[in-house]
């Protein structure tokens, strides 16, 4: 059995009167231990779906079960580094981690939860750091403390949510080394999500792509069978490197062409109902023709194509 | 900012300050002979301020001792504003029906004078006995000064990023636990808004009321000497409140941007 299975999730959102489907029929089965990177355009429902494997939102249809059993809300057995860090501004690095480590580990003693803190501190090598709050640091130092509170939680899956798109390209490549190092040490189940395939690559067991949005799918998980330590000088002029990325790129090209072309327009009604006589005037308005029923209840009707 | 000499800040100020005497001056030696001139005013008021703290009479103190009463007052109202509004701005902020069904009310109260205030409260508290002004002011000063903290509170709560929710959600925090450990921490800047313009309408209040309940304190000796025709000293009043208003402000700006820093 596998440890987490997605199936047939789909997900949409209320878009004024109407539903955009963000996510269609999504099936996914993760088995432990693997690392999993998502990559696809920005705006296809990534976030959305790490939400709905954190259980922060809901599916619609489909359910998203882990260990065997359906997720109904969010808890820190599913461990989430969000896109734009979400650490608490007025804790510091130390408080923020701590947080996590006393609501996940109540019985814990005060110095067993100290060292734990501490510890994955020294994971992220914040250790100096330990006392700034996260405006005092820089963003690449941010993400740390993020990827350090999720991992102190020891949750069973690690969700990661583009964690490294804000970063520049050095501090990106510098982080990837330090997530590919403690993942192979930690040995979590990892579900991240990029915008970028030579990060998935260079990351991840499995990439799989996920088609432009909205109404998007998964497409074929390509499986990456490159050794590790994975080295990013060489890696590249692999021939597994390149049909990899081939094949990613080719999915997300396909999709995006495939997309289809939805207008939308609001029609007004033509004005056929008859004029309201029985309205009274009143000296105070000045309008001279009667008011015709549609104007005092507007109706206007949406079409698609 | 430009710094044109040294000791700009401090010059420029009573540089200002030296235009309004001698406008004042002007006035009162031509346009108006019952408004007491500046050297009149610091003759009459000499004992009031080198003895701040003396007690002749009832209603006959030094300035700073009529301050300290007036102060106290203030406090007590503040705190009461703070207690209920706190909450109440929560409350607001949290519940979309709560919202609904209290703002208009709100709205409708919030600019109701003290002035309109003040009466009401005399008479809710007037089972009290001689306690009824007191009250009634204290009630005055609550109803009034709450509203800034009220609001402030309620936006600040509505402001919180869904990102520290999410943070709460995913660690599963009490509900005790997410209020103080995340939403009152995210809504303190906003509150000290609020705090800052409360104290404010509080100082405000606290002179109405005391003229009219005439109770010792600013306020009530600033009309108990108009009635007793010593314009003088409502001169001295003015000065007093304005200076006391202007620390009480900055001293909540202080703080207040303390917050803001996080």
């Amino acid at each position: 059995m596998s440890f987490l299975k997605i199936s047939g999730v789909s997900k949409s959102f209320a878009k004024g009167s109407g539903k955009v489907e963000i996510l269609k029929d999504i099936n996914l089965e993760i088995q432990k231990g693997e690392f999993v990177a998502l990559v696809g355009y920005s705006g296809s429902g990534k976030t959305t779906l790490i939400s709905l494997i954190s259980g922060l939102l809901k599916p619609d249809v489909g359910q998203v079960t882990l260990n065997g059993s359906t997720i109904t809300g969010p808890g820190p057995d599913r461990g989430v580094v969000f896109q734009n860090y979400s650490l608490l501004p007025w804790l510091t690095v130390y408080q923020n981690i701590h947080l996590a480590v006393e609501q996940v580990f109540p019985d814990w003693s005060a110095e067993k939860k100290d060292k734990h803190t501490l510890d994955h501190i020294a994971m992220v090598s914040l250790s100096q750091a330990r006392d700034k709050k996260p405006k005092e640091l820089s963003g690449g130092m941010r993400q740390r403390v993020a990827l350090a509170r999720a991992l102190a939680m020891d949750p069973q899956l690690l969700l990661m949510d583009e964690p490294l798109g804000a970063l520049d390209a050095l501090n990106r490549a510098k982080l990837q080394d330090e997530i590919s190092a403690i993942w192979a040490q930690a040995q979590k189940t990892v579900v991240m999500i990029t915008n970028d395939i030579d990060e998935g690559i260079y990351l991840a067991d499995r990439i799989i792509p996920l088609s432009h949005g909205p109404g998007a799918t998964l497409g074929p998980s390509i499986p990456i069978n490159l050794p590790r330590p994975r080295s990013r000088l060489t890696m590249t002029h692999t021939e597994e490197f390149k049909e990899a990325k081939l094949q990613v790129l080719e999915f997300l090209l396909k999709s995006n062409s495939q997309k289809k072309t939805s207008v939308a327009k609001t029609l007004t009604l033509p004005n056929i109902e008859p004029e309201d006589l029985g309205r009274k005037s009143f000296p105070w308005n000045r309008r001279k023709t009667p008011i015709r029923k549609t104007e005092i209840k507007n109706e206007t009707i949406q079409i698609e194509t | 900012m430009e710094k044109r000499f040294k000791l700009d800040w401090l010059i420029l100020p009573l540089v200002g300050m030296m235009i309004i005497t001698l406008i004042w001056n002007l006035v009162s030696s031509t346009v108006s002979k019952e408004l007491p001139s500046p050297g009149q005013t610091w003759e009459k008021s000499k004992e009031y301020i080198l003895k701040p703290f003396e007690k002749r009479g009832e209603m006959d103190q030094g300035i700073l001792r009529f301050t300290w009463y007036s102060l106290v007052l203030v406090a007590k109202g503040y705190l009461l504003a703070l207690v209920i509004g706190i909450p109440l701005g929560f409350l607001l902020g949290l519940s979309k029906v709560f919202s609904r069904i209290f703002d208009p009310i709100i709205q409708i109260l919030r600019p109701v004078s003290p002035l309109a205030w003040l009466p009401l409260g005399m008479v809710i508290f007037l089972s009290a006995g001689s306690k009824a002004s007191d009250l009634g002011a204290l009630f005055t000063i609550a109803v009034c000064a709450m509203w800034p903290t009220v609001l402030n509170t309620a936006v600040g709560v509505r402001a919180i990023p869904q990102d520290y929710l999410n943070v709460a959600r995913v660690l599963k925090l009490s509900r005790t636990k997410t209020l103080f450990k995340v939403l009152l921490p995210a809504t303190l800047p906003y509150m000290f808004t609020g705090f800052r313009l409360s104290l404010g309408i509080a100082w405000l209040v606290i002179v109405a009321a005391e003229m009219l309940t005439g109770r010792p304190g600013v306020g009530g000796f600033l009309w108990q000497e108009y009635n007793a025709l010593i314009y003088e000293h409502i001169i001295l009043c003015i000065v007093t409140i304005g200076l006391v208003g202007f620390l009480l402000d900055r001293g909540m700006f202080l703080l207040e941007s303390r917050f803001k820093s996080i």
